[in-house]
């Protein structure tokens, strides 16, 4: 009995193997169907766009028969603090993208400086969802339209009780955008602008809202990006944050950087960094680097 | 067989389609058709990106039976207008050309890959490359059934 329900299960799985490619070949299901670097790459907090920016695009390559993913890591290499960013992202026929991404917030030597220990880390989850609403980035070339997606965040961080202590209100919350790209092909211009409204300090990573603010407040993010190659985009970043707590200050962010895409399967992002402030520590300016290998 | 005799020929017409005037280049304007070295560098992005299509595994099966020096004439005449060239097209329209097809964008991009992957080829630099693609992208609206 056993043996035969072993074998039934390992003819299954074989089947499974065997049935899955051929069946998502002829469906083309997986069909990395559209143009390369048209699916942006993941950012710190998991959706598809830049590094600090969120884009309007469907994160992946699946067209709109399509699905696509993507698994990222990301380093941040800062004075004070490294950030280790990891995460996966599907969308769903150039529709809706899901997201989650895992970050390590790593206060390295200065954890003892801020009265936490050695070494001390705090990890925050972000799930996300985002929909297109209407409007394409590649083929509304003839019009002014952008192409426009709204996306709902939710976002934990861990060790409630220290960021309660610094004056954050909450350890969790949600993130609201409305975000909208423009690819001026003719130019070789991608322009991106995305409203958020947000509590969260600096991603959340050091909690939601303070005792300078605990509502809502709309946030911009803004990136430009020049397609030098098809391969190679090169570009700026601008993020707002609110400040709300009452320890430290948070300034807006800003990249530049260069994303080098080497195929439909794999790409690369290197960015310098400059966030201003964080958790008291001035000028926390670095490098970001970002590979994401997906379909 | 018939079906993909029809299917080629028809997307060889197709993709040979007449430019929407309104987003044709201004013809006093030959910035864009001479980086892509005039009319025999039209012709060459034709013939290799067509080349490339037949290579296509995506693709290739859609031009199985079509007269590819008739495509490849038709795509340089197209290209040259939409480049601003002094050239003209006598083209059936986009629409009509591709109706009952049911082409989607993934087949409309693997096309546009190849031809980027022959233009870069041949050395044309992306900026002008993409004066052309930014010409053909909203034909996706009626090259592509949805």
């Amino acid at each position: 009995m056993r043996v035969s329900v072993t074998l039934g299960a390992t003819l299954l799985a074989g089947l499974a193997c065997a049935a899955w490619p051929a069946a998502a070949q002829e469906m083309n299901l997986f069909d990395s169907g559209k143009l390369l670097a048209t699916g942006g790459v993941s950012n710190l907090e998991g959706a598809g766009g830049g590094g600090i920016s969120t884009w309007a695009v469907i994160s992946g390559y699946g067209s709109e028969d399509g699905i696509g993913a993507n698994a990222h890591y990301t380093y941040t290499s800062l004075p004070q603090f490294q950030v280790h960013s990891t995460g996966a992202s599907v969308g769903l026929f150039n529709r809706v993208e899901l997201s989650y991404a895992h970050t390590f917030f790593d206060t390295g030597s200065t954890g003892p400086k801020l009265g936490l220990p050695q070494g001390f880390t705090f990890e925050q989850d972000v799930i996300g969802a985002k929909v297109r609403l209407f409007g394409d980035i590649v083929y509304d070339q003839d019009t002014l339209l952008p192409q426009v997606s709204i996306g709902a965040q939710y976002k934990t961080t861990n060790h409630p009780d220290i960021l309660k202590a610094v004056g954050a209100k909450a350890h969790d919350g949600e993130d609201y955008y409305i975000a909208a790209s423009k690819l001026f092909l003719g130019q070789s211009l991608l322009v991106n602008a995305t409203l958020r409204l947000t509590k969260a300090n600096q991603l959340g990573i050091t909690g939601f809202g303070g005792p300078k603010n605990n509502g809502y407040q709309p946030e911009f993010e803004g990136s430009l990006a020049y397609l030098v190659t098809r391969k190679i985009a090169v570009g700026g970043e601008y993020r707002t944050m609110p400040s709300n707590l009452g320890f430290t200050r948070s300034d807006d962010w800003k990249t530049i950087y260069a994303a080098y895409f080497i195929n439909h399967n794999a790409s690369i992002t290197l960015a310098y960094a400059s966030l201003g402030t964080v958790a008291t520590f001035k000028n926390q300016q670095g490098v970001y680097a970002s590979l994401q290998i997906g379909f | 067989m018939l079906t993909s005799l029809i299917k080629g020929a028809a997307l060889a017409v197709l993709i040979s389609g007449l430019a929407v005037p309104a987003f044709a280049a201004d013809s006093s304007d030959l910035a864009a058709f001479n980086a892509f070295g005039g009319k025999a560098g039209i012709a060459k992005v034709a013939n290799n990106g067509v080349d490339q299509v037949l290579q296509d595994p995506r693709i290739k099966d859609y031009f199985a039976h079509a007269d590819i020096p008739r495509l490849k004439a038709a795509l340089a005449e197209q290209f040259c207008v939409l480049l601003g060239g002094p050239c003209t097209y006598s083209g059936p329209d986009m629409k009509s050309a591709h109706a009952g097809m049911k082409l989607r964008d993934a087949q409309f991009n693997a096309l546009a890959e190849d031809f980027q992957i022959a233009m870069t080829g041949l050395d044309i630099p992306f900026y002008w490359q993409n004066k052309l693609v930014a010409r053909l992208a909203p034909m996706e609206r009626d090259i592509t059934t949805h």
